[in-house]
């Protein structure tokens, strides 16, 4: 005796492969990944984001306003980020594992406004950290997300060193999991939101050298979907602020190299929870360096 | 400001931001009475069949609590949890640990097996026979009689294409035998892909519904599930579907699907009645359990969960034609499709 499996093309559903959206290269790509099929290596995939930045720098270039003035910031990141996961429609257990993220952002750093568009994507494995006689279990963990955010400046602080924006964040985020059971058993879950943010940026000059910021999102709505009692179909509804917890952090340590070359740190933080009845936790923290290219 | 001073207000502000454990709640601690509770209430929660099984749930969780301390061994909690889950007679229901596996097996073990297959290679097929994907065995009776044997919905899908090859092979058949006796069970996408060949027309084949609350009634809606003619190959002609108590779960959902077929005739014993889609889920010590999370309804909206799905000719195999070499089910099909 073995488990069903349903297809059923009139419904909207995603994470099984039988009833995989190929059209959706995103969705199709992470489910190859998470599965362990895809083809192409993490290096191969560095690249190719090399590439596509190495693509997008010219155009962006001639799109400055003040191309002199070198307000157009593309980076490049990668990693340590460690990440935790309760989905308690698979488990009661709290699922850990680090990893190394790929993040590439680009910015537009003008005196009373900034618009920020980022792309993050990580994969790793996530084991419950806890021994069982019977053998290990582990979860394969991939997330993208995508943001684009618009900061306008509010007040000057720090004696003019720093300034204070306020802002709104689109941020779209997909979280799949296939949950690996000893003997070979597996559950797939997943989840997506889509939320509009209120966000808070502050920046300052340290020295002549350094700029250090923060940057606090908070979501106001969100599209939530996640994987259904089924495994099969999408539940989505969408929440106000108060229904839905999440919160996004991260400073920033920018170290000026030349006028084309900064160095940057940065920590990110996220967390947020799914309401009842299925409900899933899930934060993580990434440490990154990455090369900031002035145009 | 010196370089020092940065890296140290960096490092603070990195750990100051490290919050990870403080907002994710903390696993369940490994103790028996910690993976008593987690096993009951995930049934509680996800279990789709309470109240067709009339089991009272609550009443379980007063009769085996209290056996269950901080001093029970792990050889007594899996004793108990077996216990406590054979009250469900469910063949999809499961413990796996490392002390072993309970299942139940009622399903099948009470009732005759009616199938032989060395009797079908040796005695029909003649030895005359070949296998595809792993899991056909085909062949053919008779000079208008053909013979498909389907061991398992459970294999790669790219296995079941092989049926469109075996199709063009028996083109010409009369009538076919489409053997599923023994067939626990796998994919419906699987199953699906071999009937969807014997469809004369889109049809209605099962109604499901998911257990989608606390309460132990709360359901989705029923959702209706179609098979419609698809592949390169068809077949339309006169079947004879056999089946037995080993056909069972997805196994099943094929025969509910070929059934409707205004030309397929279903002949042999009752099937194993295991229709509830299962998912697993883990205790805190690692042991995987699994349960039932929906409900499966004939077109004419009956439930079959440890019933089984009657056949159109109830017959089992006696004893003198098993002695005799023969296949009693086998032999009415034939003669069914000869007519």
């Amino acid at each position: 005796m073995a488990s069903q499996v349903r297809s059923h093309p009139s419904r909207a559903t995603w994470i099984s492969p039988q009833w995989l959206d190929k059209k959706n290269p995103i969705i199709y790509t992470l489910e190859r990944s998470i599965r362990g099929r895809s083809e192409i290596k993490f290096g191969t995939k560095a690249l190719w984001v090399l590439a596509l930045t190495a693509f997008l720098a010219k155009p962006l270039y001639t799109l400055a306003p003040d191309s002199k003035s070198r307000k157009n910031r593309i980076s490049l990141h990668t990693g340590l980020f460690s990440t935790s996961i309760r989905d308690e429609l698979g488990s009661p257990l709290t699922y850990k594992g680090s990893g190394i993220p790929l993040y590439l952002s680009y910015r537009f750093a003008g005196s009373r406004n900034r618009h920020t568009a980022a792309l993050l994507y990580s994969r790793n494995q996530l084991t419950p950290n806890r021994y069982f006689s019977v053998g290990s279990h582990n979860m394969q963990h991939s997330r993208f997300s995508f943001s684009y955010g618009y900061h306008h400046f509010l007040m000057p602080v720090f004696k003019n060193r720093g300034k204070v924006f306020l802002g709104v964040i689109w941020d779209t985020h997909i979280s799949l999991r296939e949950l690996g059971y000893i003997w070979n058993f597996s559950n797939s879950f997943g989840d997506r939101i889509s939320s509009l943010d209120a966000s808070f940026f502050l920046e300052t000059r340290l020295g002549r050298n350094y700029r250090l910021s923060f940057q606090l999102d908070f979501p106001l709505l969100a599209v939530m979907g996640r994987t259904s009692y089924n495994q099969r179909d999408v539940e989505t509804e969408v929440v106000t602020f108060n229904r839905f917890l999440r919160l996004k952090n991260s400073f920033s340590l920018e170290r000026i190299l030349s006028p084309r070359f900064n160095v940057r740190f940065e920590y990110r933080f996220y967390y947020y929870r799914y309401p009842e009845p299925f409900p899933v936790y899930s934060a993580g923290d990434h440490y990154l360096v990455g090369l900031t290219i002035k145009l | 400001m010196k370089s020092r001073d940065l890296i140290i207000l960096f490092l603070v502000l990195m750990t100051a931001g490290s919050c990870t454990d403080f907002f994710m709640p903390s696993s369940p601690d490994d103790t028996p009475g910690n993976n008593f509770e987690t096993l009951w209430l995930g049934f509680d929660k996800y279990y789709s069949f309470f109240t067709h099984k009339n089991i009272d749930w609550d009443q379980i969780y007063r009769q085996y609590r209290p056996r269950v301390t901080d001093q029970t061994s792990d050889e007594e909690l899996f004793a108990i949890f077996s216990s406590m889950l054979s009250i469900f007679k469910d063949g999809h229901v499961t413990l796996h640990s490392s002390l072993g596996t309970y299942s139940y097996d009622g399903w099948w073990k009470n009732y005759p097996l009616n199938f032989d297959r060395d009797i079908i290679l040796t005695c029909y097929l003649k030895g005359l026979y070949q296998n595809a994907g792993g899991v056909f065995t085909y062949g053919r009776l008779t000079g208008e009689i053909g013979y498909i044997h389907i061991s398992s919905f459970a294999s790669r899908e790219r296995c079941y294409l092989e049926i469109d090859r075996i199709l063009e092979e028996l083109q010409t058949m009369k009538g076919l035998v489409v053997d599923v006796r023994g067939n626990g069970g796998g994919s419906t996408v699987n199953s699906d892909r071999i009937a969807s060949r014997f469809a004369d027309q889109k049809r209605l084949y099962q109604y499901i519904r998911w257990r989608n609350g606390p309460g132990h009634d709360d359901f989705t809606e029923m959702e209706e599930v179609y098979i419609e003619p698809e592949g390169q190959q068809r077949f339309t002609r006169p079947v004879a579907l056999l089946t037995n108590r080993g056909v069972f779960s997805t196994a099943e959902a094929f025969v509910l699907a070929m059934r409707v077929f205004p030309r397929v005739t279903v002949i042999g014993d009752y099937t194993g009645g295991g229709s509830g889609n299962p998912i697993y889920r883990e205790l805190p010590n690692g042991w995987v359990y699994r349960l039932s999370r929906w409900q499966s309804f004939t077109p004419s909206r009956e439930i079959y969960e440890e019933i089984g799905l009657r056949p159109d000719i109830r017959l089992d195999i006696s004893g003198e034609d098993q002695a005799a070499g023969r296949d009693t089910i086998l032999d009415r099909a034939i003669a069914i499709l000869e007519e």
